[in-house]
């Protein structure tokens, strides 16, 4: 069920009302009230991942009741060796079968083109569960917090259930710890009016992200990046632009959406992205772009192999290891990897100077306008994300090559093409829309969030009307599916 | 709390759809999708249906259809025609149409056009195509609301608001030639260019996955044309070579379809050059002239059967 479908429209009213008004009103009175509740989280959870393919229930269902278990085994060995053991069984478990699904037939076909056998009889050819990269994480970072005892082993199975499926981030993140989400699914849920007023203004603006700038800007994309070698240089560097938008209006609109959905039920999520485009380096992007999977690489892969406070060689090896890592767990091809390695390429300057933590506030803080200076230094930073969005996006490192080799030419100054001017100025209007209102918005959550004491109630209403106008009149033919769904 | 919460939303809601019927009325001329004028001709030809009833043959498809028989070639033969193609029309298009429009045209033949691609659209163009083009009623309602998409729910609006407060089937005469396409009557619009296919030009390799959904609306117009006891031949127009090659999975599909009646490929029964057509897929209006006339034959041919 996609965010921006009809059925998802129907489905989210339903169990809004169902979950607040016969799950935590009616049968208050219940002592197994929370568990009925959760129960239900777990249901529709079910129902809404189910709606593409039922079978892979089973999967999410056997990852959460290992994982589950593994927590109980943890809590209870009684040597730190045999607690550890658990841990790793659980980690190569869930590693497996995410191996066994998203990677196995890559390799298989790498290896015998590589010894020049055939792969006859030996590719398994199985879909990816939608999701299966996130919901692994998920559980992975509950066995391990509880291995380090920062979180309690829980023995309340629905609780953890509805941990590992809760639908709003089940699908494409944010990749949540159990030490923030458990916890709320083991107490009582609050409805507060502010809470789900705001949660509906962020899911306003997800949508207005992902319908209006995503889905537009895919329409151009796609058919550049599918005819790259027919297209002038300033075409190819318009369709990059316009991708750089496509993956971010994509994926953080999800999380928007994903983070106002929990919160009209009342459950905090964490923030995924923060404006990235407005960093001033790389460092910076990465700390603002994917939150929850960069932190995630962070504690449970870069600070166990030492993170920077190792010799020089070894802070190299740890760099390269997380942005690779990082690369593929996007996908199994060898473009997510490059686009890694060109990451941790441009950051190991930084990291090894000790500036890659230069820029831990927001640009231009307590100012309007930016400086000239963080101007120049934002566009750099946005000029080499484009660079490393146009690998991410290429069928194979070779297109990468070429789309890139084919920017460096005179035809980058010519008229780029456009299907009719006005989409293009269309686009272009929306892209500057959301650009303008993330820089006025960036010290708060979401480009929605506005201060009800320096915004009046007719200039916010306005504005939320024509974000929501813009949302189902500027609409793109056909709706795109979520580019993080794939991974 | 929550009662505040639910009111403003309702209030919310009720202001914005206002709002949205309002916006989408006013911008509607301004949005090609929107228009009835948008290419394809099909206001002109749903227009010209009651000075049709009896034809000889009904054409259905997509552009391959409207695009592909001309009246004029099969008036020469003595056939009288009428073409119901739409633009990208897919078999879901294709039923409502025949259920609009069968017992009312009660044709003597059908020429079902079965361009594969179709097969794997959503539809969503085509059912704007219909509601912008075509009398608004319960069945395209239904399509509308069932395509679950907001354009065309936005199309819908706005076909609703030029058929019942403009009045524009009665007050709108659509321009005979529209971006180069002139439009003949009898449903056929003619490509007013010399142009021919290039041969520089890529053409993308496609595999054909049917949408099981188009399959049951094919099989169901298959139906109400056999309950009629309409005698009907499927057919697959010209494409150039390079195109036709590129359709990986083509043996399958015609397979799938020679299931459902009389099929014949016309490409294996004319070869044409790149000089008969002037894009990827479509033929010129010399490959018209060529594969009508082959297509009289077979018509009198099985006939005459």
């Amino acid at each position: 069920m996609l965010f921006n479908s009809i059925q998802f429209a129907i489905f989210l009213p339903i169990v809004f009302l169902l979950y607040w008004f016969v799950f935590d009103r009616f049968i208050s009175k219940s002592k197994h009230q929370l568990k009925l509740q959760n129960a239900f989280v777990v249901a529709a959870s079910y129902v809404f991942y189910g709606w593409w393919d039922w079978r892979f229930l089973l999967l999410i269902a056997f990852t959460s009741f290992c994982s589950w278990g593994s927590g109980l085994l943890i809590g209870k060995a009684e040597t730190k060796g045999k607690a550890k053991t658990w841990m790793w069984l659980n980690i190569v478990l869930n590693l497996g079968i995410l191996a066994l699904f998203k990677y196995y037939d890559f390799f298989v076909t790498e290896f015998a083109h590589l010894f020049h056998v055939s792969t006859e009889g030996l590719l398994l050819k199985v879909i990816l569960p939608v999701g299966i990269s996130f919901y692994t994480f998920q559980a992975l970072s509950y066995s391990i917090d509880v291995y380090r005892g920062k979180i309690a082993p829980t023995r309340d199975i629905v609780a953890f259930f509805a941990f590992i499926s809760f639908f709003p981030q089940l699908v494409a993140g944010p990749i949540e710890r159990a030490t923030n989400l458990l916890p709320q699914f083991l107490k009582k849920r609050e409805f507060r009016y502010d809470n789900a007023v705001d949660g509906m203004r962020q899911i306003l603006w997800g949508l207005f992200k992902k319908i209006v700038v995503a889905d537009n800007c895919a329409v151009y994309v796609d058919q550049v990046f599918s005819t790259y070698a027919e297209q002038s240089g300033s075409t190819l560097l318009m369709a990059a632009i316009f991708f750089t938008f496509q993956i971010y209006g994509d994926f953080s609109g999800y999380s928007d959406i994903a983070i106002g959905t929990a919160k009209l039920f009342g459950i905090k999520l964490m923030r995924n992205f923060n404006v990235p485009y407005f960093s001033r380096d790389i460092a910076e992007f990465w700390r603002r772009w994917h939150i929850s999977l960069t932190t995630w690489f962070r504690d449970y892969v870069y600070i166990p192999l030492g993170g920077s406070r190792v010799s020089k060689s070894k802070v190299v090896r740890n760099t390269f290891i997380i942005f690779l890592v990082s690369g593929f767990w996007h996908g199994a091809n060898w473009t997510f990897i490059a686009w890694g390695a060109y990451h941790a390429i441009l950051f190991l300057p930084l990291i090894l100077t000790g500036k890659n933590r230069k820029y831990t506030n927001q640009v231009a803080e307590g100012r309007f306008l930016p400086t000239l200076k963080e101007i120049g230094q934002m566009l750099l930073t946005f000029f080499l994300a484009v660079i490393g969005w146009i690998i991410f996006r290429s069928a194979t490192i070779s297109d990468s090559v070429h789309y890139i080799v084919g920017l460096c030419d005179a035809s980058l100054f010519s008229v780029p093409w456009m299907k009719t001017v006005n989409s293009f100025v269309l686009l272009v209007g929306s892209i500057l829309m959301m650009i303008v209102i993330e820089w006025l918005q960036r010290n708060n959550e979401h480009g929605l969030s506005l201060n009800k004491t320096l915004a009046r109630p007719l200039v916010r209403w306005g504005l939320y009307l024509l974000v929501t106008l813009m949302v189902f009149v500027l609409q793109s033919n056909k709706a795109v599916q979520f580019i993080y769904f794939q991974f | 709390m929550m009662k505040r919460f639910l009111l403003r939303l309702l209030f919310y809601v009720c202001v914005y759809v206002i709002l949205h019927v309002v916006v989408v009325c006013a911008v509607g001329p301004f949005v090609t999708f929107y228009r009835p004028e948008s290419g394809g001709h099909l206001f002109s030809r749903t227009k010209e249906i009651p000075n049709y009833k009896n034809p000889d043959v009904l054409f259905l498809g997509s552009s391959h259809a409207y695009r592909g028989f001309d009246p004029r070639v099969f008036d020469q033969a003595g056939i009288a025609s009428f073409n119901l193609g739409s633009s990208s029309q897919t078999p879901m298009q294709t039923e409502v149409l025949l259920k609009k429009y069968l017992d009312e045209i009660q044709p003597k033949f059908i020429v079902f056009d079965v361009f594969p691609i179709v097969f794997q659209l959503d539809g969503i163009e085509s059912t704007a195509d219909l509601i912008s083009c075509d009398h608004i009623d319960s069945s395209i309602c239904k399509m509308a609301f069932k395509s679950g998409n907001v354009k065309v729910i936005n199309t819908l609006i706005y076909g609703l608001y030029q058929e019942y407060v403009r009045d524009i089937r009665n007050t709108l005469n659509e321009r005979i030639i529209i971006d180069g396409d002139q439009y003949v009557p009898g449903g056929y619009v003619e490509r007013l260019t010399d142009s021919t296919l290039l041969d520089n030009g890529s053409i993308k390799v496609r595999t054909i996955n049917i949408l099981p959904e188009q399959l049951s609306a094919f099989g169901r117009c298959i139906q109400m044309i056999q309950d009629r006891g309409i005698p009907f031949l499927l057919v697959q127009a010209p494409l150039p070579q390079r195109t036709y090659h590129n359709l990986l999975n083509y043996n399958e599909f015609k397979n799938t379809i020679a299931t459902f009646g009389n099929y014949i490929d016309f490409n294996e029964v004319l070869q044409l050059d790149d000089s008969c057509f002037y894009d990827e897929d479509h033929l010129n209006q010399k490959g018209v002239e060529l594969y009508n006339h082959c297509l009289i034959e077979e018509f009198i041919r099985k006939v005459h059967k």
